[in-house]
């Protein structure tokens, strides 16, 4: 699909001198090289002043790695464990990927394939919420947390996953557009159950949808912040960005593992999406483009 | 039906690009259902751990690692007490701690509170008051040094929590450099020529010319605040009006002409930079309380060993101090009991943890018995407890209110802000603090 | 067969019912009972006292509200406009042919976004700090400067960096969401252009900027909705205090610091409900412009 655009100002553009076409390309590389190093520059020195003592860090720019790694490892080990913490996001961020994907798609379903009364008043008004911001309710669903003996669990942060409504408008979006009645109609000629047929047949029809939007939650879910800052009293239950915030009550001082910290609590997303950045990329532009 | 599904599929896969085929379905589904089976299991762990509650169970709330050890040697001695030990960083430790007596639910039996927090904790209602029967902790308190005595009770004079730490202050200074500036090391003589400020100010001012502006007398502003705050006479707030004692007015002068005639390092306190200068040697004195010397020094300046003294600075001071308390709804007061006295007032276990975390402690009695027998060699063989016994000794009460953190910390961004120069002038600076309190604080009656 | 599918409708509720009562719970509750505190005085302990719109007379005369928000709308403001269109820029340059090494570029600068926002804010902070932070030992050994700058005690500097972080984790999302769209666009209208003589600025101003409009509007509106909740960045900066002088202090984190450090809970709500009043009435705004927005994709 690019190549229309750029073979046709070929015929024309051929002819003018070509080192001009090339300095602009030079000038473009240059622009898009510099932006990248940009980007990464904050992650290599968090990598590289990683390895360095406090006492270093404090004296002198540094770009290359040190020998204190093992060092700063130690000493943050004692007081923060981030490989336990990376543990709790992991299971806070899986589970409530799971919730919003199940209760999305089953909600989404619904709202597309049954025309019950007030289907669409009640379909508006999940999307309305889309506007509210979190933090409106911030001190009531302290309070709430509190009532069902939530505060201090995992749950307090999984469950309200289960109600999300971009994740219902989303996945509503997709069976609209894709998912005929003919195929329910015939589950149901076949005597299947509403929900088996939406268990065994629809939702793996989803996949794709879900794919994409399973990335989504996951990723807000990971990085999610005040929730857990609210909601979490134990250390061994932080996820990663309360760690990271742990780190800089507990190691003031010490820039050497502060920066390993927060080297550590960045890799595994470096290398998450060294891996997936295509597919992550993609339902992003989806999302987008559906939003 | 089976073709249906695949049409929706190739609908899809054209509209993301990625694509997806059945293997992918398949191991959707069952990530799904595993993601699924762990939910339900961590939500049923939840609900079984609050079940055991007949057994006796003691919940201790700290957001210091000291508690550690104490509750190992706490185990040792009452093999069948059981203690659930919950460590939550400072940082966040008051704020969850304040929320749970809010919510009065998941409330330990004890829980410790930093000296910064003490005053707003101590008022709330839900701490159990300690002067009356059983407990009568004035028979522990009635040893310790005065000025604990005094942040332990309460307003109306009963004691709401029990100290453990004597904390009285002294001017860490670097031998070396003291030799070298001022012609002595021994700590009397240094003690002698740092007796007032201005001597201080002299010192900053000719170390600083010699050394080229290497040298500094002191590290940073606060080391001129952290004694002139517990030099005050008034608190913070008196009926309901906002007060500044001339103890921290006359710190604006003095850290002021600190920064100016380059006495202090300008270093932020716990900073990365200060620390590093500790192992640098680019400052003379350090004000710090007794826990400096294990928690500031020797952790970040392992390498200085034996350069370091002790010496009396113009007035004396303490800082910091951790205070144990106990819920007054709780249904193990025997247990916490059991816990806070041992911490506070158990011979072996006390004179043990003075002489294995060179713990400096709140029983006079006891420190006064190790005084001639403990000596650091980080210090250069001073004798430090006989130092901080006698130190203890002359640190004044200072008055507190519950305020007395938030106001302090709006004090300290102005002061920052003065020293740093976006504030030119005392008088804008102090005009900035009275609004900014009178803004947090409706109640307060800000205004000069 | 008619009264079968009635009935089968029916179970559409059953569909709906686990988010509406997970919502009820978790979504709804929490707001009437934040809008009900709004209306008391409540420190936690006791009971709360209603006393009705004080706390609201309080928010309309609050100082330090009205810097939370202007602290708020500059830093967002500040922020998105280059991120709008430097990512518009890269994301049209991706979008030729003769980019090698597209996808990486993409990955690149699309990386930042997925980041933890609250290590970006400490990260941040390390390298801007006064006296052992790397900016400043870099300019030093450039010899730019010769003492440290005090960037920390700098109010819209401070400010300026909350910005950048923002820019630096937005562009590369902004540009994947051009660039989808630049792919949306018909290579006929393009190619009919520049057959008509049309050089490729023209293209760019007169027909691709046009068509991205819709999308703009949907990034300006997002990214205000967004805007307005900024939290994690400024927190994890500057410790959660907002110095210097507030200036970093957002209206969300002036929320919290009432709510969760003073434990006024009242007020807070009062605030979150303040703020809450002020979105509404961007999204207002946003709503027409999305409105016109209809009216001139039908025009052309």
């Amino acid at each position: 699909m690019a190549n229309n655009t750029s073979v046709t100002p070929l015929t024309e553009k051929t002819l003018t001198p070509r080192s001009r076409v090339k300095w602009s390309h030079v000038i473009i590389y240059v622009l898009l090289i510099v932006l990248a190093i940009i980007c990464v520059v904050p992650f290599y020195i968090m990598i590289i002043y990683g390895t360095h003592t406090n006492a270093e860090i404090a004296s002198k720019f540094i770009f290359l790695p040190g020998r204190s790694l093992v060092e700063n490892y130690q000493s943050m080990m004692e007081n923060v464990n981030i490989w336990r913490g990376f543990m709790n996001s992991l299971i806070i961020s899986c589970c409530s990927t799971a919730l919003t994907l199940y209760f999305g798609a089953l909600n989404a379903y619904g709202f597309a394939k049954f025309n019950f009364k007030g289907n669409k008043i009640l379909f508006w008004f999940v999307l309305a919420t889309m506007m509210v911001p979190q933090q409106l309710g911030l001190v009531g669903t302290f309070r709430i947390m509190y009532l069902l003996h939530l505060l201090d669990t995992y749950a307090s942060l999984i469950l309200p996953a289960a109600a999300n409504a971009f994740a219902v408008f989303f996945v509503k979006q997709f069976i609209d557009g894709t998912i005929p009645n003919e195929i329910i109609e015939s589950a149901r000629v076949d005597g299947a159950g509403e929900f088996k047929t939406f268990n065994r047949i629809i939702l793996p029809m989803l996949v794709p949808a879900l794919a994409a939007l399973g990335i989504f939650s996951f990723i807000g879910s990971w990085n999610n912040f005040m929730g857990p800052l609210v909601l979490l009293f134990s250390n061994e239950k932080y996820p990663l960005p309360l760690l990271v915030q742990l780190l800089q009550g507990y190691y003031g001082t010490n820039y050497g593992v502060q920066y390993l910290g927060v080297a550590l609590s960045v890799l595994p997303i470096i290398i998450v999406f060294a891996i997936f950045s295509k597919r992550i990329i993609g339902s992003v532009a989806i999302g987008a483009v559906k939003g | 039906m089976k073709q249906f599904r695949l049409q929706a599929i190739v609908c899809f896969s054209n509209f993301s690009k990625g694509g997806a085929n059945r293997k992918m379905i398949k191991k959707g589904i069952s990530a799904l259902t595993i993601v699924l089976l762990g939910l339900s299991l961590i939500l049923s762990g939840c609900s079984s751990s609050t079940s055991a509650k007949n057994q006796k169970v003691l919940t201790i709330w700290t957001f210091t690692d000291e508690a550690k050890y104490a509750v190992k040697e706490f185990k040792k001695r009452y093999p069948d007490i059981k203690v659930n030990l919950l460590f939550i960083t400072n940082d966040n430790y008051v704020q969850k701690l304040i929320s749970v007596l809010q919510a009065g639910k998941k409330v330990p039996d004890v829980f410790f509170v930093e000296n910064t927090y003490w005053p707003q904790i101590k008022q709330i209602p839900l701490l159990e008051n300690l002067s009356k029967a059983p407990f009568n902790a004035t028979q522990i308190t009635d040893q310790q040094f005065q000025y604990i005595q005094d942040i332990e009770k309460d307003e109306k004079g009963n004691v709401k929590g029990l100290g453990y730490q004597g904390t009285p202050g002294a001017f860490y200074y670097r031998r070396d450099l003291a030799k070298k500036y001022l012609g002595t090391d021994d700590p009397d003589e240094v003690s002698q020529k740092i007796s007032s400020w201005d001597k201080i100010m002299a010192i900053g001012e000719k170390v600083v010319k010699e050394s080229g502006g290497k040298v500094h007398a002191l590290s940073s502003w606060s080391d001129i605040d952290i004694v002139q705050s517990s030099n005050i006479k008034k608190p913070w707030v008196v009926d309901g009006k906002l007060v500044i004692d001339q103890a921290r007015r006359d710190e604006l002068d003095l850290t002021k002409k600190a920064r100016e005639k380059n006495v202090e390092a300008k270093y932020e306190s716990w900073g990365s930079a200060w620390t590093a200068s500790m192992q640098e040697g680019t400052v003379m004195f350090y004000a710090e309380p007794t826990w400096g010397l294990p928690y500031i020094f020797e952790s970040n300046a392992p390498k200085t060993s034996g350069k370091w003294g002790l010496a009396n600075g113009p007035k004396a001071f303490s800082n910091g101090g951790t205070f144990i308390a106990m819920y007054s709804k709780s249904h193990h007061k025997d247990l916490a009991w059991k816990f806070m006295k041992f911490y506070t007032s158990d011979p072996t276990f006390s004179k043990k943890l003075a002489k294995s975390q060179q713990y400096f402690l709140s029983n006079k009695k006891i420190d006064a018995e190790l005084a001639s027998e403990l000596t650091s060699d980080f210090l250069a063989g001073q004798k430090y407890f006989d130092f901080f016994e006698k130190a203890g000794e002359a640190v004044p009460s200072a008055p507190q209110t519950k305020y007395d953190n938030d106001i302090n910390s709006i004090w300290n961004s102005k002061m920052n802000d003065y020293l740093n120069g976006r504030i030119k002038t005392k008088a804008k600076m102090l005009k900035e603090f009275r609004t900014e309190v009178g803004h947090d604080f409706p109640e307060i009656d800000a205004n000069e | 067969m008619f009264s079968k599918t009635l009935r089968k409708d029916h179970y559409g509720y059953l569909f709906i019912a686990p988010f509406f009562i997970i919502f009820v719970i978790f979504g709804l509750y929490p707001i009437v009972y934040s809008f009900y505190l709004s209306l008391c005085n409540w420190d936690g302990f006791g009971n709360p006292v209603i006393i009705g719109f004080e706390n609201y007379q309080r928010l309309l005369g609050d100082y330090m509200f009205y810097k939370s928000l202007f602290n708020t709308l500059f830093i967002w403001g500040i922020s998105v406009i280059p991120q709008l269109t430097v990512s518009l820029i890269i994301a049209v340059i991706l979008h030729e042919k003769f980019i090698k090494g597209k996808s990486i570029f993409r990955a690149v600068f699309f990386f930042p976004n997925i980041v933890t926002a609250a290590s970006l804010g400490l990260l941040v902070a390390l390298i801007f700090s006064w006296q052992t932070g790397s900016f400043n030992n870099l300019l030093m050994s450039l010899g730019f400067i010769h003492d440290p700058v005090n960037w920390p005690s700098r109010p819209y500097f401070m400010r300026l960096l909350v910005s950048g972080i923002l820019f630096w984790q937005y562009f590369g999302y902004s540009m994947i969401i051009y660039i989808a769209g630049l792919q949306g666009i018909s290579r006929d209208i393009l190619e009919a252009a520049e057959i008509d003589g049309a050089s490729k600025t023209q293209v760019f101003f007169r027909i691709t900027l046009p068509l991205l409009r819709p999308i703009m509007i949907f990034q300006v509106v997002t990214s205000i909705i967004g805007g307005m909740q900024i939290f994690d960045q400024p927190y994890t900066l500057t410790n959660g205090t907002g110095d210097p002088n507030n200036s970093t202090l957002t209206t969300v984190m002036y929320l919290y610091k009432i709510a969760f450090t003073r434990y006024q809970y009242g007020y807070g709500s009062a605030v979150a409900f303040g703020l809450f009043i002020i979105i509404v009435i961007f999204s207002i705004i946003s709503f027409v412009l999305m409105n016109r927005r209809s009216k001139s994709a039908t025009s052309l």
